[in-house]
């Protein structure tokens, strides 16, 4: 087998043993890799109904067939489980050195299942080609216990006496089971959304070691080489220049002159403070280093340095990772012009391992419930949590990763925290199926407004791309029109092949022709013929099994929507002033999507759709859904 | 009778790389009628010579792949639609928007 293990490590930390799991041709065919392989065993290692912070909840690591290729950009795994922010699919990526380590000794995939009755550092060493040679050991991990996500990969290695494995742990939020909790590896690289790192400090794991010897062949190595020389050529022009030379922190000026920059939480779409905190003013006054992930050729990341001399960097550490996404969260939504109290937030969240946007967005949803009067004052401890006060941003950053004080409530989420606090505070709770939404503002983004309603891991940039027609001559972003269900659904399906095989997103427009060239890259890796066609079809087929598995835990129609702020109220300035989006426009739009997925009226998913696609034996069934072929 | 314009003055905002490579945020352009895409790039290449190469073509036809113009922070510009007026403002920002 080329590109392919066709097997997984199975972890059972509840009886400390493991095995080897065989993954059919069929299904690694069919679902390629990284999200979409991840889907398809989360689907069937997931009880149904699994307590997403209990011992049924499966934590997965995946890798792709390009992983170890060293083609420009592939060098990224996803991570999937079930969210105990949304209670639907969670499936994140991230990247770098650590892909490769978990696709030598791990296989195609490592699923850890169970849960630990005390912290635990999993380590495993070896070469999956010869699962014999794999050693996996649970280490004693109490001495872990509270450092934070960049001491805690540094104290490892250093345990560990060999600086080649590579780490993905959590930080404190992890350990209190944060329900945005994120995992790091690689020195502050994030499986960022939908609380992954929660689910692995529910099972008491704090770090995971990864160390392999082999990496997988490849069936035409001159064909891929000679394919990655030219791709990583292209990947040098002008369509990546965006990132190669600021980043994605380039989009805060464009996006406010647009009103498309969600500001006090999503009450503006335009921030006075815009330029204070744009990437062209981070790149001239606070820009460290440019760095970029493990075979990479474009180098989009901007590490930022604080010029405030009182904030220490972290053990180890010489700035932090700035992306737009943390930057619109930490910033604008909260009001906050400072560019250095910025940097501080982001390098909190960071290092005690949180997502940016929903620790933001939860924030920022607490400053507008603060300055209606609805907070509890004796969880504040005097805290004047208003927009644009920056040590209270960072003070309640801090309380949320402790789950101290206000922190502890806050640290439920948006959703679950307005549902205590009530008094309409749910209207501003800035969240899609309990996941917060990111940096695009949906009524002057028609487009993007569907996209995040309807995709399947909540408000999500990453899943659908649909705001590229909204940034685009193609169709009117402050309109709505009958297009654009099909649109998101292509969207999805070409993100869903994206981060699969697995390509950065940033690499996208370097292809002449995406799904043609990747058919043809797929077949020199694994030897196994592959059409655009048949591609695009694996797209289509992943969408429905994410679908598929959040029906399963419970979706229902009314959780394809978008907060009551965004369909009751207008844009008060910038140039889409007044523009707003009706709960009707919106359910026209979603009626579209469904209608381009094949779906009911309703948003099931019919018998003829599944059998088209081979998902007919994707039942509800408890018993399959614990299925595991031993090799 | 009324005369007939020379130019149209219109304002262009940079953004992103373009900003960075030419050390400014605002370039007022003189651009001559009836204006055209081709006009507006050599008339900033003329003002801005740092563009050439990072936003605009080399033989001053058009923007580079990558770059696109919005009009008035509304609309974006496709080839075939590109219809300017006095007074109007062209943001030069990638068409890359993902982050």
């Amino acid at each position: 087998m080329y590109g392919y293990h066709g097997k997984a490590l199975v972890v059972d930390l509840t009886n400390r043993t493991h095995r080897w799991d065989a993954i059919d041709t069929d299904a690694l065919r069919e679902f390629i890799g990284g999200i979409g392989l991840g889907t398809y065993l989360l689907y069937r290692y997931c009880q149904a109904g699994a307590d997403p912070l209990g011992p049924d909840n499966p934590l997965l690591f995946v890798g792709s067939p390009l992983v170890g290729t060293r083609l420009t950009t592939s060098s990224k795994f996803a991570v999937l489980t079930k969210s105990p922010l949304t209670g639907f699919i969670a499936d994140s990526l991230s990247s770098s050195h650590l892909a490769p380590e978990l696709k030598k000794c791990c296989g195609d995939a490592l699923v850890i299942v169970g849960q630990a009755n005390s912290p635990t550092l999993l380590r495993i060493e070896g070469d999956a080609t010869n699962p014999e040679r794999v050693t996996v050991s649970f280490e004693d991990a109490s001495t872990l216990a509270g450092l934070t996500a960049t001491d805690k990969e540094l104290t490892v290695k250093e345990r560990l006496g060999d600086r080649r494995y590579r780490v993905a742990c959590i930080g404190p939020a992890g350990e209190a089971q944060v329900k945005f909790a994120s995992i790091s590896n690689d020195g502050g690289r994030q499986a960022g959304r939908c609380g992954l790192g929660a689910v692995m400090g529910s099972k008491n794991v704090l770090a995971v070691a990864l160390r392999g010897y082999q990496a997988v062949e490849v069936a035409e190595p001159e064909s891929v080489r000679a394919f990655g020389k030219d791709l990583s050529r292209r990947s040098l022009g002008a369509a990546t220049e965006k990132y190669r030379n600021l980043g994605t922190m380039a989009n805060v000026a464009v996006f406010n002159r647009l009103g498309t920059l969600p500001t006090r939480n999503f009450r503006e779409s335009t921030f006075e403070g815009a330029e204070q905190v744009s990437g062209e003013e981070l790149h001239r006054k606070h820009l460290h280093r440019n760095t970029g992930c493990a075979n990479c050729t474009i180098g989009c990341e901007r590490i930022l340095v604080s010029r405030d001399k009182n904030h220490g960097q972290g053990r180890g550490k010489s700035g932090v990772r700035m992306e737009y996404e943390s930057l619109f969260a930490l910033g604008p939504l909260c009001g906050i012009p400072d560019p250095d109290i910025v940097i501080r937030a982001a390098s909190i969240c960071d290092e005690l391992g949180m997502d940016t946007i929903s620790a933001g967005a939860t924030v920022a949803w607490a400053m507008e419930c603060f300055e209606r009067g609805l907070l509890p004052t004796e969880d504040l401890g005097g805290l004047e949590l208003k927009f644009g006060n920056g040590e209270a941003l960072l003070q309640v950053l801090e309380d949320m990763g402790y789950r101290r004080g206000l922190g502890n409530l806050l640290a439920e989420g948006s959703r679950a925290a307005a549902s205590v606090v009530g008094h309409g505070s749910e209207a501003w709770a800035m969240q899609v199926k309990g996941l917060e939404m990111p940096g695009y503002e949906p009524r002057s983004l028609k487009t993007m407004a569907l996209g995040m309603a309807v995709t399947p891991r909540g408000a999500c940039h990453n899943r659908s791309s649909a705001y590229e027609a909204d940034f685009s001559h193609r169709v009117d972003r402050l309109s709505v029109d009958e297009r654009r269900g099909r649109i998101a659904a292509e969207s999805e399906d070409f993100e869903a092949v994206l981060d699969s095989l697995i390509w950065c997103k940033f690499l996208r427009r370097a292809f002449h022709d995406f799904y043609e060239e990747s058919a043809q890259v797929y077949a020199m890796v694994t030897g196994w013929e592959m059409t655009a066609g048949e591609l695009r079809r694996c797209g289509e087929r992943i969408s429905n099994l994410k679908k598929l598995f959040n029906i399963r835990e419970g979706w229902t129609r009314a959780d394809d929507s978008l907060p009551p702020r965004t369909l009751e109220e207008t844009l008060p300035d910038g140039v889409a002033a007044g523009v707003g989006l009706t709960r009707e426009e919106l359910d026209y739009m979603i009626a579209g999507y469904y209608q381009a997925r094949g779906w009911t009226e309703d948003g099931q998913i019919p018998e003829g759709k599944l059998e088209e696609l081979g998902l007919a034996d994707f039942t509800w069934d408890t018993e399959s859904s614990r299925m595991g072929k031993p090799v | 009778m009324t005369e007939a314009r020379e130019t149209v003055s219109v304002r262009v905002e940079l953004f992103g790389t373009p900003r960075i490579h030419s050390g400014t945020n605002v370039v007022d352009l003189a651009v001559p009628c009836p204006p055209s895409r081709g006009g507006v790039v050599a008339a900033l290449a003329g003002k801005c010579p740092a563009l050439v190469g990072h936003g605009l073509k080399t033989d001053l036809t058009d923007l580079e792949e990558g770059y696109v113009f919005n009009l008035n922070g509304l609309a974006f510009l496709g080839e075939a639609d590109f219809f300017i007026k006095e007074g109007d403002s062209l943001l030069l920002i990638s068409s890359q928007a993902g982050g």
